[in-house]
């Protein structure tokens, strides 16, 4: 995984718990990089399991939430640091129709390696779109929180569900609907 | 505060060592990048170099292309699709007398001849279509300077056409000179190869005019195997090459070399001064020499003219002659002379071949024509010659004839009134001899034998024995001298008297006996004679066996082997077989040499004579008597006259005689006799003469006048029946003379 996920998930936790949780959480997930990320590295992605698990634990928030929430402020990250990707589009469904298409396809360019989620649009019309999501790291809290940051960030308002299509989990359906 | 500082401390370790994890990361990921720049920059290089030799390859492939269709000795063209010339090789400006960069630009259609225009643009969108690499369309262009040419157009396309390509719209090789294009269509040039094809088409051309040339001789050559008078062909033959060549005059002198114009044939166009009878040939030496040495005159304008035939054609208007020998033989029989008048001319080299072939044609013809007319005069010469030799026998017949007359009339009269028997038979054996000696004449001079065309049937009635006496007789002398013994036998079953052409079966019996006498000594001749009955008691069949038995030498055995006859019977075989036809028999001839000949006649169906009708012979014959009457005998040989006259032998009778047509004319000035009869030669005035004249008295009108002739031409005796009432042929016999009483003169018949 890469290592802007774990460094902005980190400064979200310090800017919303101090660091005194950062370092609590670090410490009590005995982790193989020691908590040392930085953004162009690569490191195990059940090191940031561990990190929400642990979080969880210490402020007594779900985990699903957490990711949830972590998905929803990635999103304002990414806004701002790859705007000119996001600007061409005038609404949500266009940005996520081309997903797998357009950003998928920068983002191997620059990390040959990564391993990345498949969005497969499986209906859409003005008010409605289906999509499913698969993923072995099946962070599908993390993908609806993305969502529903895409859906503020656009100003359309939208109800998001979500449906298991398989049974670990791993393919996800995910019905956004236009309010 | 401790704790405070310790958690602060292991943030700024972790940044710390973040940091510095980041840095490797990046040193590492600069690395990398450093790496794969150099391998770009590398790679890059290798694609240069790799461009450069393919350029290069490209440029060289393209200056070898170019040195190539430079050296190829055809037109290369390269068009576009408006037909705009984008390239041309150096053949190509050569050949359209430009310089290459003149033609750039041209449309390919200001070289195609009009007419061409739309066969050329059918084949290009053919080919368009149809890619057809070995087509090729041959047609004639037109340089900038000089004559056209004939090229084979060869087309090749450097590209696929566009896959929206429409043939009118792509394809616009405009030769309507209309400059439309679609822009868009990626098809651009067409390669046009032309090979010249000139010296080709000309050679192909001349093949054709000699063609057609070899048609028009042979036309020449017909007319001149037509019936039509040798002039005019001439004169229509002139005309015809004159037409056929586009030359304004022809003229042929004939026999200019002796000095003498013989013949002159002219034929002009209608506006050009008539050439013959305007110039003395003879005054001039360039024709002489022509017709001394076979040569030719030939201008194309006068200034080309030998100088002393200058002064001649100046006045005569003509500028471009060409003048040619007859030659027949070896020698020259004048001169042809093929002008074009009122412009200059190049006579071309295949013209004066042609010239002089139709020129030996008429030379030909010309020879032809002496050829005949010298055949003409020598086929009058011979027929000439030929007449004179048939008067000259015709006038010795008449003369025997004449002289036979008198011997058989008067032989005749005696035989009628000679009562001793003995005597009888004497002047039977002259009157048989003097009719054979008669047949012999006419066998010599080709005349026919059976006489006077009057009285066809010869066959009287003849006893075998006295003719057999009279070949005995005959040969008496003969057999003697050879030793030769002559045993006839007749048997008792042939009628005393049968009805038989006595001349010609005495001639039959004549012709073996002098054969065996001529081939044999010291032999027998035996002669048989039986008849057989037939269903017809009147008529026998004769059946005469003749042999001969032969002790020959053998001298003369050499010859006879290959002459059943012997050497001097040649001819003798077929003169048998005639006469026995002639008597209705059948000839068989069985030979062994050492017996000598046997042979073996059958004449069929001979009558038997009736005796009393024999023995009667002269009253039958002679069965009427004259009414009175007058008769005129015109003769200037005057036994003819007495001859007629004992035959004639009536008493109430009055004759009248003339020894010329003269005599005989003053004489019917006051007599008018019954019947006249007139010789036809007599000196003075003939037959024909008196007999013209008394046509043209009419109180004479209805006289039958007779012929009375020795002559056995067929003309005369034609122009005798013409004017005569009839005629009786010397020597006549009294039948003859009876018939022609009994036809002309009114008679009283006895019962």
């Amino acid at each position: 995984m890469k290592g802007i996920i774990f460094c902005e998930f980190l400064e979200m936790v310090e800017e919303k718990f101090g660091y005194e949780v950062v370092d609590g959480i670090i410490n009590e997930s005995n982790l193989e990089s020691q908590g040392v990320y930085t953004a162009v590295g690569t490191y195990p992605h059940t090191e940031i399991f561990l990190l929400v698990e642990k979080l969880s634990k210490k402020v007594g928030i779900p985990i699903n939430e957490l990711f949830f929430y972590y998905g929803k402020h990635v999103f304002g990250v990414f806004e701002k640091g790859y705007k000119e990707m996001i600007i061409r589009y005038s609404d949500a469904f266009s940005f996520l129709s081309r997903i797998e298409d357009t950003i998928h396809v920068e983002v191997l360019k620059l990390y040959p390696k990564a391993e990345l989620p498949t969005i497969h649009i499986t209906n859409r019309t003005s008010e409605k779109l289906e999509m499913v999501y698969t993923s072995q790291r099946r962070m599908y809290d993390f993908a609806e929180g993305l969502l529903v940051g895409c859906m503020e960030y656009f100003k359309e308002e939208a109800k998001v569900t979500k449906e298991f299509v398989t049974k670990d989990r791993s393919k996800v359906l995910f019905i956004i609907e236009k309010v | 505060m401790n704790k405070e500082n310790e958690i602060l401390s292991r943030k700024l370790e972790r940044e710390r060592e973040a940091r510095q994890q980041a840095e490797s990361l990046l040193e590492e990921k600069s690395l990398m990048l450093y790496e794969s720049n150099k391998k770009l920059i590398r790679l890059n290089k290798l694609l240069e170099n790799v461009i450069e030799l393919r350029t290069k390859k490209l440029s060289e492939r393209e200056h070898e292309y170019f040195a190539i269709v430079e050296s190829i000795a055809d037109i290369i063209c390269k068009v576009n699709l408006q037909g705009e010339i984008t390239f041309a090789n150096q053949i190509a400006s050569e050949i359209f007398k430009g310089k290459r960069m003149e033609l750039l630009g041209r449309s390919i259609w200001d070289f195609v001849p009009k007419i061409y225009k739309q066969r050329a643009f059918l084949f290009f969108a053919k080919q368009f279509v149809h890619r057809n690499r070995n087509a090729y369309l041959e047609i004639p262009i037109m340089p900038f300077l000089g004559e056209e040419l004939w090229v084979r157009v060869n087309i090749q396309f450097t590209e696929e056409r566009c896959m929206g390509c429409e043939l009118r719209s792509c394809f616009n090789l405009d030769h309507t000179n209309k400059k439309e294009v679609l822009f868009t269509c990626d098809f651009k040039e067409i390669i046009i190869v032309a090979h010249d094809i000139t010296d080709k088409k000309k050679v192909e051309n001349e093949i054709e005019q000699n063609l057609k040339q070899q048609g028009f001789l042979s036309e020449i050559l017909a007319k001149y195997n037509s019936l039509q008078i040798f002039d005019t062909i001439n004169q229509e033959v002139i005309e015809m090459v004159g037409k056929y060549m586009d030359i304004s005059r022809i003229y042929i002198y004939k026999n200019i070399s002796d000095h003498y114009l013989d013949k002159i044939y002219e034929w002009k166009e209608d506006s050009i001064q008539a050439h013959a009878n305007q110039i003395n040939y003879e005054n001039v030496n360039t024709i002489k020499k022509i017709v001394d040495e076979n040569q030719v005159v030939i201008a194309s304008e006068q200034s080309e003219y030998p100088m002393d035939l200058k002064d001649i054609i100046v006045t005569n208007q003509h500028q471009a002659t060409i003048l040619l020998p007859i030659q027949i033989w070896q020698g020259t029989k004048g001169i042809i002379g093929f002008d074009i008048c009122n412009r200059k001319y190049e006579w071309t080299s295949g013209e004066l071949k042609f010239l002089r072939s139709i020129v030996n044609i008429i030379s030909t013809a010309f020879l032809r024509n002496e050829t005949q007319i010298n055949l003409k005069k020598a086929k009058r010469k011979a027929e000439e010659a030929s007449k004179i030799k048939s008067d000259f026998l015709a006038d010795i017949s008449h003369e025997i004839r004449t002289s036979l007359n008198v011997v058989l009339g008067l032989s005749e009269w005696l035989n009628t009134n000679v009562s001793d028997k003995e005597h009888k038979n004497y002047l039977h054996t002259i009157l048989t001899n003097g009719r054979t000696m008669l047949n012999q004449v006419n066998d010599i001079l080709g005349l026919p034998k059976t006489e006077s065309g009057n009285v066809e049937d010869a066959y009287e009635v003849m006893q075998v024995h006295q003719v057999l006496r009279q070949l005995e007789q005959k040969f008496h002398t003969r057999l003697h001298e050879k030793q030769i013994e002559f045993i006839s036998q007749i048997h008792s079953s042939v009628p005393e008297y049968i009805l038989m052409d006595e001349v010609c079966f005495y001639r039959m019996l004549f012709s073996l006996i002098s054969n065996s006498i001529n081939n044999i000594i010291n032999g027998t001749i035996r002669l048989e004679v039986k008849a057989l009955h037939t269903s017809d008691p009147m008529i026998v069949h004769l059946l005469l066996s003749y042999t001969d038995t032969r002790f020959i030498d053998s001298k003369m055995n050499q010859n006879s082997e290959n002459n059943l006859f012997g050497k001097s019977s040649e001819g003798m075989l077929p003169m048998l077989e005639e006469l026995t036809q002639k008597l209705n028999g059948k000839l068989d001839v069985k030979v062994e040499r050492e017996n000598g000949i046997e042979i073996s006649i059958k004449l069929c169906n001979v009558p038997i004579g009736n005796v009393i009708e024999s023995e009667d012979k002269v009253s039958k014959e002679q069965d009427f008597i004259l009414e009175p009457c007058k008769i005129l005998i015109v003769d200037d040989f005057p036994f003819n006259i007495m001859v007629l006259k004992r035959i004639i032998d009536f008493d109430n009778v009055i004759f009248y005689e003339a020894e010329s047509g003269q005599v005989a004319l003053d004489l019917l000035a006051v007599e008018k006799p019954d019947l006249i009869f007139t010789d036809i030669r007599m000196p003075g005035m003939s037959g024909f003469e008196v007999v013209e004249k008394i046509r043209e008295r009419e109180e004479l009108n209805n006289v039958p006048v007779v012929a009375f002739t020795a002559s056995s031409l067929p003309e005369e005796i034609a122009q005798i029946k013409d004017n005569f009432d009839y005629y009786l042929h010397k020597p006549v016999s009294r039948k003859e003379v009876f018939y022609v009483l009994r036809k002309f003169l009114p008679v009283t018949l006895i019962s």
